[in-house]
């Protein structure tokens, strides 16, 4: 390589799209490709069947020697080529046309419709076609809408377009589901969604709109995925208020079985409306793009000439690609508005699902050869060659690769450039004698890269360059001294390399950097050997270290490898067999586990690099050391430690176990916190993967190869952090212990004085008995305020006093060995914080309070007790209004406000008198009975517990007061009182009307007979009364 | 308050069962009323003679017949309370009243005597001066010896004594005669008065010719 030259050119060679790199970058990097296959017919991955060189395909097909109609589809996965391959037909054929031939390149670089439109009307040959005024006035009107508006006019036409669906498009929807889906759409939540950047309507603007930077393979279209509901996205739709159709809509899309279904059929349907509306909003009629194609033949046909297109990428015609192949499967042969067209041979770059999905059954019968690419295009030599090539080309002056162009690019005259650095590194040979050197790449490397770093289906020329040889290139000669700094998980890294160098580097991040050359660059192995006088660790000539200022190290002495590696087609060998050799692997471990701890350790060494970690994600790497730090680990700690000998209740630990708050974190972890941090250095990482090990290896257990090593690792870390971690899950904060015992406690006693379990007047007689005795108040009813049952609600709300109660019953026990039924108490304890909350008054002070205690279930206790708290005044003041009431009413019925059991049983007595004269006089009422009229002193003692507190302004008084449902227990007396009310009443009306009928003896009125008699007696007793005090 | 209102309703049902009960029965009503209205009467008559004993007589009566009276004039007002008159308390009225008079029949003897006797010995003792006269006044007089309820028999009395008082007066003695006169009515004359000194008691004692209606007797 030569970096100083490499430096500037790289950026114009090493670039993933092949059209944008220069003619001369472009033949020097070409590396021929033999594996083509021919097709009539479309088949989505053909296998099997004759392979073609390009050359061969080129005199064939491309060529046309039969001067016929023809259309050619060359279609593959993204990034296997194809816009190379049609590059390099359109230059060979270039180099070979007819003279009458025209040949049109449609480049997908300005893919937008109207710039491909441009691209149309620049060729020479169509300047004086018909309608280019036209035409270039179309293309020219700016569209001058704001992207905002411009994308929510593409969303609106869709809407529009289901409105005014009237069925006769190919999928049809019912008209209840299009008026849901119309619904749906018009959500506000869902119109935001499908916005989003990487919805599907970002996805058609960038085919619309000029100057965006899109996906070259992006098609515009809905995709499934779009209208999957997630629950998340369900509960903003519900939340924002959603029209009942849109929501019904809505929960089909989140159904795990049926959505995904559902949602391919809204896509179908939709899609079919995508090319109406890129039109309309591009401001392009439908018809616009089939005219300009006939136009343009049929000038060709005037001047004679032949047409000869190569399309880079059909997938950019999204919104006229119908009308577009329309016009190009349209044969010369027949006539078209009386005039004739030119023959045209066309050239059509496609993806499989393009071809798949987006071409009619009619454009696909009419293609004439179907051209494929596979996916595994290049084999190892081929791969060795393509980066040799592009190594090479940006390695040389410009001048030098138009030199050997001009000369028309023979491959015996293809340059090859001096080397500056990478002498001693390995070499690939291009033919002719031309030997390039790789560096700074090892074909191990880039086997490595290739296998590892590439994706499944990124296996492909594009993305050779994009991650492979631009990143590396770039680190080498930008960043040599942090060579290699890319991000590359090393696979099943050697142990013993790894302690090998953490014995003799202490730099870290130079740790990093040899440990990934070895085992990337390199076999991976501890190893040293000389060979024909030259110095081999882990494979690579000493000379690769010195070139990068790795740090001199020993290795063990091996003798030197006698075999010659054999060439291998990278892409058929099983996968087992692509891994670079590795030292040898214990069977009993499956390697798909040892894969996992390798990536995990990666990621770990990245860790200990970059101080900082992202464990978010269950998958993958992240998902191993997530599964150490918020399973494994908490498992293990909580169990092998002894935490009441600690002096932690079980309870606490538990809490805290299960809480956000990780008893183990890493330093940097994105999120949640941890109690215990474990510092980015190489001795965490040796504990995490021994926990991994126990975990994956030994089903956690100790049975697996190495594991008594990883049992002393483990149990003399916990030792040596028990005891922080054990004071950090005493504490609240640090320094605070933590005290939510107090709180639940509290909770609790309100619970049970609220419940009418603890039914007394005083906490008195509250003791531990009643705290922990489960005596489940089993009336399903009660007489208590509105105000008290909300109180009771939101207490069960989310198992809260369940909850709570377990916190009570369960945090002063003493674990007994054996799985024991007995629980035994900490009596001492539970006494102390009982009797503090007792003492005062289930109060406990703001400034004691915990309430923002990380672990959550710790500040639940809070919680409840806020909870129950904020509502005890208002609670308190509501019962007591409505036990006022019930007792005026009693107190008024009695005349007397002290009513005790004599004059409940007086009262009782006078109503049964009542009755019974009612019979003897024939008055017509009701007998009504005092319900439980032999519990007199109950509820002699209900009024009286009301009538103690009438005057009281402490609530928990005035709980206590209550909390035995005095108001249910008179009740019965006040139904009692209203039924005699009304009774007696009935009896006076009736005593009324029976007294009027009657007429006095002798016919004289009843009070006017003894008028005389009265006086008399008086005037009597006045005299007798004169005479005795005379 | 229904705590009241079931007493005062049951009552009034018991007042209504009783009009009924009534209406049913009116003559036995009828002589209820009479009773009462025949006890109010004698009662009537009853505290009329007392009353005039004790303005005009200077006699009190003792406090348990006062009290007695007291007590039946309650026990009649509440016989009428509900406007008709109850025939248990009625009887009850009159078996009171009863007794009252069968203790003033009692009581009254005593107090007769105390109110007369001087007057009817004097009387007695002087019947020889005008037998006509003094026989009309004793008789008048002794007419109220037994209680008759009347406050008539009484004012008889009171002025029968009235006119005694006068005819004695009227007879000019002289003080040593009234004095023995007084002696003989209370039971201490003795000889020794007759024979006094002037003969003065001897000699009226022949002039008035008294001598067979004197007559001695032993300590």
């Amino acid at each position: 390589m030569n970096a100083d030259i490499a430096k500037e050119r790289i950026s114009y060679v090493a670039r993933p799209d092949s059209i944008t790199s220069s003619e001369g970058d472009f033949l020097a990097t070409h590396v021929s490709v033999k594996k083509l296959k021919v097709l009539d017919k479309f088949e989505l991955s053909p296998s099997g069947g004759k392979s073609y060189t390009e050359e061969e395909l080129f005199k064939n097909y491309i060529s046309n020697p039969e001067d016929k109609h023809q259309f050619i589809a060359v279609y593959g996965q993204s990034g296997t080529g194809k816009s190379h391959l049609i590059r390099w037909f359109e230059a060979r054929y270039e180099q070979n046309k007819p003279k009458d031939e025209v040949i049109l390149f449609i480049r997908r670089s300005d893919n937008t419709l109207k710039g491909t439109i441009r691209q149309l009307l620049e060729k020479p040959e169509v300047q004086d076609i018909s309608n280019k005024e036209v035409y270039e006035r179309l293309v020219k009107a700016s569209l001058s809408v704001e992207e905002n508006k411009l994308k929510d006019m593409i969303y609106h036409n869709f809407i529009i377009e289901i409105n005014n669906d009237s069925d006769e498009q190919d999928i049809q929807l019912t008209t209840v589901r299009k008026k849901r889906l119309i619904a749906f759409l018009n959500n506000e939540v869902v119109h935001d969604y499908l916005m989003s950047a990487s919805g599907p309507v970002e996805r058609m603007y960038s085919k619309i709109a000029e100057h965006t930077l899109v996906d070259r393979d992006t098609v515009a279209q809905f995709e499934a995925n779009d209208f999957i509901v997630s629950p998340e996205l369900y509960d903003n739709i519900t939340n924002a208020g959603a029209d009942p159709k849109a929501e019904r809509m809505a929960r089909e899309l989140m159904s795990d079985e049926e959505g995904p279904i559902e949602a391919q059929k809204i896509v179908n349907y939709l899609n079919q409306f995508v090319g109406a509306v890129i039109q309309r909003c591009a401001g392009i009629e439908p018809g616009d793009f089939k005219q300009i194609f006939l136009d343009i033949r049929k000038e060709l046909y005037r001047l004679d000439k032949k047409l000869t297109l190569f399309i880079e990428d059909v997938t950019s015609f999204t919104g006229v690609d119908t009308a577009l192949l329309d016009a190009l499967i349209e044969e010369h042969t027949g006539k078209r508005d009386g005039e004739n067209l030119c023959r045209i041979s066309s050239i059509v770059g496609t993806t499989n699902n393009y071809l798949q999905n987006n071409f009619k059954d009619n454009h696909k019968d009419r293609i004439t050869k179907y051209i494929y690419i596979p996916s595994d295009v290049l084999d190892e030599d081929g791969l060795y060659e393509f980066v040799a090539r592009y190594i090479n080309t940006m390695s040389l002056e410009e001048e030098s690769i138009s030199d050997w162009v001009n000369g028309h690019a023979n491959p015996e005259d293809y340059p090859v450039h001096d080397i500056v650095e990478g002498k001693n590194w390995e070499f690939v040979n291009l033919g002719y004698n031309k030997e390039v050197s790789i560096y700074p790449f090892t074909k191990r490397s880039i086997l490595y890269f290739y296998n590892y770093v590439l994706q499944k289906g990124h296996q492909t020329p594009r993305y050779i360059i994009r991650d492979i040889i631009e990143p590396v290139v770039r680190d080498a000669i930008f960043n040599k001294d942090s060579f290699p700094s890319v991000d590359i998980d090393v696979v099943n890294m050697n142990q013993t390399l790894s302690i090998r160098i953490h014995s003799q580097v202490s730099d870290e991040k130079t740790i990093n950097r040899v440990l990934k050359f070895m085992s990337v660059w390199g076999n991976g192995k501890p190893d040293q050997y000389e060979k024909n006088g030259r110095i081999y660790i882990a494979g690579i000539p000493k000379d690769a270290f010195d070139d990068f200022n790795f740090p001199t190290l020993n290795m063990d002495i091996v003798q030197a490898p006698v075999q010659t590696e054999k060439h291998r087609d990278v892409t058929t060998q099983p996968a087992q067999n692509e891994i670079p050799e590795t030292e040898t692997v214990d069977t009993r471990v499956p390697l798909a586990k040892i894969k996992k701890l390798d990536a995990a350790n990666n990621l770990l060494i990245r860790w200990i690099n970059e101080h900082a970690i992202d464990i978010s994600s269950s998958a993958g790497a992240s998902g191993t050391v997530h599964s150490a730090i918020y399973d494994v680990i908490p498992d293990y700690l909580y169990s092998a430690i002894n935490w009441q000998a600690e002096g932690v209740a079980t309870n606490n630990a538990k809490k805290v176990k299960v809480s956000s708050v990780l008893f183990v974190a890493l330093e940097g972890q994105t999120k949640n916190e941890g109690l215990y941090v474990l510092p980015a250095k190489w001795e965490s990482i040796n504990i995490i993967l021994a926990f991994i090990r126990w975990k994956e290896y030994g089903n956690k257990s100790w049975d697996y190869p190495d594991a008594d090593f990883d049992a002393y690792l483990i149990t003399t870390w916990t030792e040596s952090i028990k005891k922080e971690l054990v004071a950090r899950v005493k504490e609240y904060k640090p320094g605070v212990e933590t005290r939510y015992i107090e709180a639940a406690i509290a909770g609790e006693m309100y619970r049970t004085i609220l419940t009418g379990e603890f039914r007394e007047k005083s906490l008195k007689n509250f003791t531990i008995k009643e705290l922990l005795a489960s005596k489940p108040n089993k009336n399903s009813s009660n007489s208590h305020s509105k105000e008290w049952n909300s109180l009771l609600s939101v207490m069960e709300q989310k198992n809260a006093a369940k909850n709570n109660q377990e916190t009570v019953r369960t945090y002063f026990n003493i674990d007994q060995g054996g799985g024991s039924g007995v629980i035994v108490l900490d009596q001492i304890s539970l006494s102390k914080v009982f009797s503090k909350v007792r003492r005062n008054h289930l109060v406990i002070a703001e400034e004691e309070k915990q309430s923002d205690d990380k672990v959550k279930l710790r500040k639940d206790a809070y919680v409840f007790l806020n909870d129950i708290e904020e509502r005890v005044e208002s609670v308190a003041k509501a019962e007591l209004e409505l036990g006022r009431e019930k007792l005026e009413k009693i107190f008024d019925a009695f005349g007397d406000d002290e009513i005790g059991e004599e004059e409940l049983a007086e009262f009782v007595n006078r109503a049964k008198r009542f009755f019974e004269e009612a019979n003897k006089t024939q008055i017509n009422v009701k007998e009504c009975r005092l319900e439980g009229e032999k519990k007199l002193p109950t509820l002699a003692k209900a009024i009286s517990d009301i009538s103690s507190v009438l005057d009281e302004k402490d609530p928990l008084t005035i709980l206590m007061a209550f909390a035995g449902d005095p108001i249910a227990t008179v009740k019965p007396l006040l139904e009692f009182i209203d039924s005699l009310e009304n009774e007696v009443q009935k009896a006076k009306n009736q005593i009324a009307i029976k007294k009027s009928g009657l007429i006095g003896v002798d016919g004289v009125e009843e009070d006017e007979r003894y008028i005389e008699e009265k006086k008399n007696i008086a005037e009597y007793k006045e005299k007798l009364e004169r005479m005795v005090n005379a | 308050m229904i705590f009241e209102e079931l007493s005062k309703t049951t009552k009034d049902m018991q007042d209504l069962q009783r009009k009924i009960s009534i209406q049913k029965n009116q003559d036995e009503q009828k002589a209820t009323d009479n009773k009462f209205r025949m006890i109010l009467v004698q009662i009537d008559k009853t505290i009329d003679a007392i009353e005039y004993l004790h303005s005009n007589m200077n006699v009190n009566s003792d406090d348990e017949i006062l009290a007695s009276t007291v007590s039946i004039l309650t026990t009649l007002e509440e016989s009428i309370e509900n406007d008709v008159a109850e025939k248990e308390k009625v009887d009850s009225a009159d078996k009171s009243n009863k007794s009252l008079q069968t203790e003033l029949k009692k009581t009254w003897p005593k107090q007769f005597e105390q109110l007369t006797a001087f007057t009817l010995g004097t009387l007695n003792v002087i019947q020889g001066i005008n037998p006509e006269k003094v026989s009309a006044c004793i008789n008048r007089i002794q007419a109220a010896k037994i209680w008759d309820n009347n406050l008539n028999q009484f004012q008889s009395m009171k002025m029968a004594i009235d006119e005694a008082e006068q005819l004695i007066d009227s007879l000019g003695l002289d003080d040593e005669i009234k004095s023995f006169l007084s002696k003989i009515r209370n039971g201490k004359a003795t000889l020794e008065d007759i024979f006094s000194a002037d003969d003065k008691i001897l000699n009226w004692i022949r002039k008035e010719n008294l001598q067979s209606k004197m007559y001695v007797s032993l300590k």
